[in-house]
């Protein structure tokens, strides 16, 4: 695999990833969508390309870009193929970040290196079945013994799954200290793993599925007990960057489309672009799309700082999100008819938007936590209701085996 | 992200401001609003600090300030008094006026002017506007004819900010019907120019403390030295300026206004009761503050890059997309907080109540989003 040069001359890296996403990466992307599978062409492009090292130090063969690059190369990427996008993004910034900041060296020499040089992918296993915003419900759980460490559950709803060479898995620890959560570094390809993908209507080109860990064993070193809240956050924002920037792409792709179509297609005698409706609705969209740039730039800045971002994620994410969708969806209206039709692009794109709005923390979850915030109480304090008894849920974590 | 908060300081123009605008404005701001009181002292003391010469040269009187530190003044000011219809009349003044003075007047015309204006002793109006007939594109009717000694203006301005309470007034006169948009002047009439009346104040619901009329010009004869800029620049010079520097600042005293009322929000959501609650309990309630730090936070950034784009010569259609955007951000979060605030905003002098009608009246400051929009569009779509 072809490492970045390491001298040249600044600006050639950015200019280079962007012209293997708009000349290599954005004609592949319909056929992505249909296939279900991003070629790996594509991989060995963007690996050669540098976007894979561009969010890490160069000890590990990153090339150490600034927060600037990184986010000029996110769009780029974004808005070629979002499905690559995801897929691509997921495993350097996402799982690799996790490496980078919650684990050993050891583990950054065996996965994080290869993640750089796109020989790897990684993935990020957190969510299951019955729990999604509601990590005190997770059921997955890593037991200590004198035997060693033993991972047995199942993470659902994990972008990469069927693809990942290595998860980071979020997970319930069970040991001598009594009970938590834990970070697991799992090899993926160990006895005990099982993979599955599941249908769904957005981001079609990325695997995304479920991972069966049944009794799979892990070295002690292998299991991060003591993650502060901090490093968390530094890490899990990561993702929420990685949604803001999809959105981004995603919106500024239905822009492009937009004011293509504007321009060739006529009615009643003259272009539609004439139309002040039209109009309206394209300056409504850049001026969104504008507002979500800055704010995704930003974070992007704060946290090549290696800082946490707090609110500033919070509210990339949650506008960028819901404003791809809107956008996506003007854009369905300007296409008319056509805009159902696999022959342009704005179906993929507002199918596409759709995943970003639940993913990484739905926006309903995030705006509570940005409400709270705010009022100065935390998002997760109990408060009584009046059903509790009614549903079955006892106050205190469930203990139950798992099946 | 922590809110920049700025210590009053002497030396620093937005703590000054701050600092003018806690102590000054605000404890009047409410009652102002209620009696639609114009308080010429108020306006005096804030050009002592430094408000109504920000951008008006050094060796004038005044700040010399750029339009990002101009922008945290304003944003400073808005934070601290609450008061925006006080806000739009400096603007008006200091910006609107100050700025094509400082770029377009003669020598004669920026030593005589600009000192008094950044002291605050002589009070500008821009009144450009005017109803548009059908059919006019220029947008202007009044008219100049050539008489010995200079010109006499016939015509209608609508709206002028401080048009009531000032000393000098900024309009525009086709000087040349047949040369269309180059035939187009921009003057300056002072007080006391005969033919020139003042209308009577605009009633508004919103911006009260501002004073806003109407001009009526009937044979005004305004001297040679009385013409702004050379002669039929108004349209291709005075006009786009104004319009950038409105674009790029007119509304950063609403980043700071809006980031008062939305602290204002908060701490209510404790006194309001929501089925034996306070509402800071009600996941909606909560959805609610968030989706308005949301749109506060973007329009903070969308208008610093206005200025930036400003100050850096950025493209039009830039500047255009940020007032698009902040507008949109305003009417929305005061229309928000308001129906977050609930019967509270009922209470005498409620900012949340105050600021909504102030938002309101918004199109006495900036343009549509029917003009903005096309333009934004037509940049996009390269038809011009």
């Amino acid at each position: 695999m072809a490492t970045t040069p390491n001298f040249e001359p600044p600006g050639a890296l950015l200019r280079r990833i962007d012209r293997v996403c708009r000349e290599r990466i954005a004609p592949r992307a319909a056929e992505v969508d249909a296939r279900g599978a991003v070629p790996a062409a594509s991989w060995r492009d963007l690996a050669e390309a540098g976007y894979f090292g561009l969010f890490h130090p160069t000890c590990w063969g990153g090339s150490g870009a600034d927060g600037a690059a990184q986010a000029q190369a996110m769009e780029s990427l974004a808005t070629a193929c979002a499905s690559t996008f995801w897929a691509a993004s997921i495993s350097t910034v996402l799982c690799g970040k996790m490496l980078y900041n919650l684990c050993s060296p050891e583990h950054q020499w065996r996965w994080l290196r290869p993640i750089i040089a796109g020989s790897k992918i990684g993935c990020f296993a957190a969510s299951e079945d019955g729990a999604g915003s509601d990590p005190g419900s997770y059921r997955a759980t890593v037991r200590r013994s004198r035997h060693g460490s033993r991972l047995s559950g199942v993470k659902s709803r994990i972008s990469n799954a069927s693809t990942a060479d290595v998860a980071v898995v979020l997970a319930r620890h069970e040991g001598r200290d009594g009970s938590g959560l834990c970070y697991a570094v799992v090899d993926l390809h160990k006895r005990g793993v099982s993979r599955s993908e599941m249908p769904r209507v957005s981001l079609r080109g990325m695997s995304w599925g479920t991972l069966t860990f049944d009794d799979v064993e892990l070295d002690d070193g292998d299991v991060i007990a003591s993650a502060s809240v901090e490093r968390t956050l530094l890490s899990v924002e990561w993702g929420q960057l990685l949604q803001a920037w999809s959105s981004v792409g995603l919106a500024s792709a239905a822009f492009d489309a937009c004011r293509r179509h504007m321009l060739g297609r006529e009615a009643f005698g003259r272009p539609i672009a004439h139309l002040p409706v039209l109009q309206a609705r394209l300056a409504d969209m850049r001026a969104e799309i504008d507002a979500a740039r800055l704010i995704s730039t930003e974070v992007s800045l704060l946290k090549a700082r290696g800082q946490v971002a707090r609110e500033a994620v919070l509210i990339a994410k949650i506008h960028s999100t819901e404003m791809a969708v809107r956008c996506a969806d003007a854009a369905m209206r300007t296409f008319g008819g056509w805009g159902l039709s696999p022959r342009h692009p704005v179906e993929r794109i507002y199918r596409d938007s759709l995943a970003n709005v639940p993913a990484g923390l739905p926006t309903d979850r995030l705006r509570e936590m940005l409400g709270c915030n705010l009022l100065g109480v935390s998002p997760w304090a109990y408060e009584p209701f009046d059903w509790l008894s009614a549903a079955g849920l006892r106050l205190d974590l469930p203990s139950a085996p798992l099946g | 992200m922590e809110t920049r908060t700025i210590e009053p300081s002497c030396a620093d123009p937005a703590g000054r401001a701050l600092a003018f605008a806690l102590d000054r404005v605000a404890p009047s701001a409410a009652a102002r609003d209620r009696g639609a009181r114009w308080d010429g002292a108020l306006f005096l003391a804030a050009a002592q600090a430094g408000l109504a010469g920000a951008v008006i040269p050094q060796k004038y009187g005044g700040e010399g300030l750029d339009a990002r530190r101009l922008g945290g003044c304003l944003e400073a000011l808005g934070r601290g008094g609450g008061d925006a219809g006080l806000a739009a009349a400096l603007w008006a003044h200091g910006v609107g006026c100050g700025v094509l003075l400082a770029r377009l007047g003669s020598d004669e015309q920026r030593r005589r002017l600009l000192p008094p204006m950044a002291r605050g002793e002589l009070l500008a109006s821009p009144a450009f506007d005017e109803d548009h007939e059908a059919g006019d594109p220029l947008g202007v009717q009044t008219r100049a004819e050539r008489v010995k000694g200079g010109w006499s203006l016939r015509g209608k301005k609508r709206w002028a900010a401080n048009a009531p309470v000032a000393g000098l007034w900024l309009v525009s006169a086709v000087t040349d019907p047949g040369a269309g948009p180059r035939g187009v002047s921009a003057f300056l009439v002072e007080k006391g120019t005969p033919g020139l009346s003042v209308g009577p104040r605009l009633d508004s619901a919103g911006l009260r403390t501002a004073a806003f009329a109407s001009l009526s010009l009937e044979g005004c004869v305004v001297p040679e030295q009385g013409r702004l800029g050379p002669e039929g620049s108004c349209l291709t010079l005075a006009a786009p300026l104004l319009r950038r520097w409105t674009r790029a600042t007119a509304l950063a005293p609403w980043v700071g206004l809006l980031d008062a009322l939305l602290a204002h929000c908060a701490g209510q959501a404790q006194r309001r009761q929501l089925w034996g609650k306070p509402a800071s309990r009600s996941q909606q309630h909560r959805a609610a503050l968030a989706d308005l730090k949301i749109r506060l936070e973007l329009a903070r950034r969308m208008q610093a890059r206005a200025a930036e784009q400003l100050d850096l010569g950025g493209p039009d259609v830039d500047i255009a997309t940020s007032c698009l955007f902040v507008g949109a951000q305003i009417r929305a979060m005061a229309e928000g907080a308001r129906s977050l605030l609930g019967p509270l905003a009922l209470e005498p002098g409620d900012l949340g109540e105050r600021l909504a009608r102030d938002a309101a009246a918004l199109g006495l400051l900036i343009e549509e989003d029917s003009l903005l929009r096309p333009v934004i569009a037509g940049a996009t779509l390269g038809m011009g």
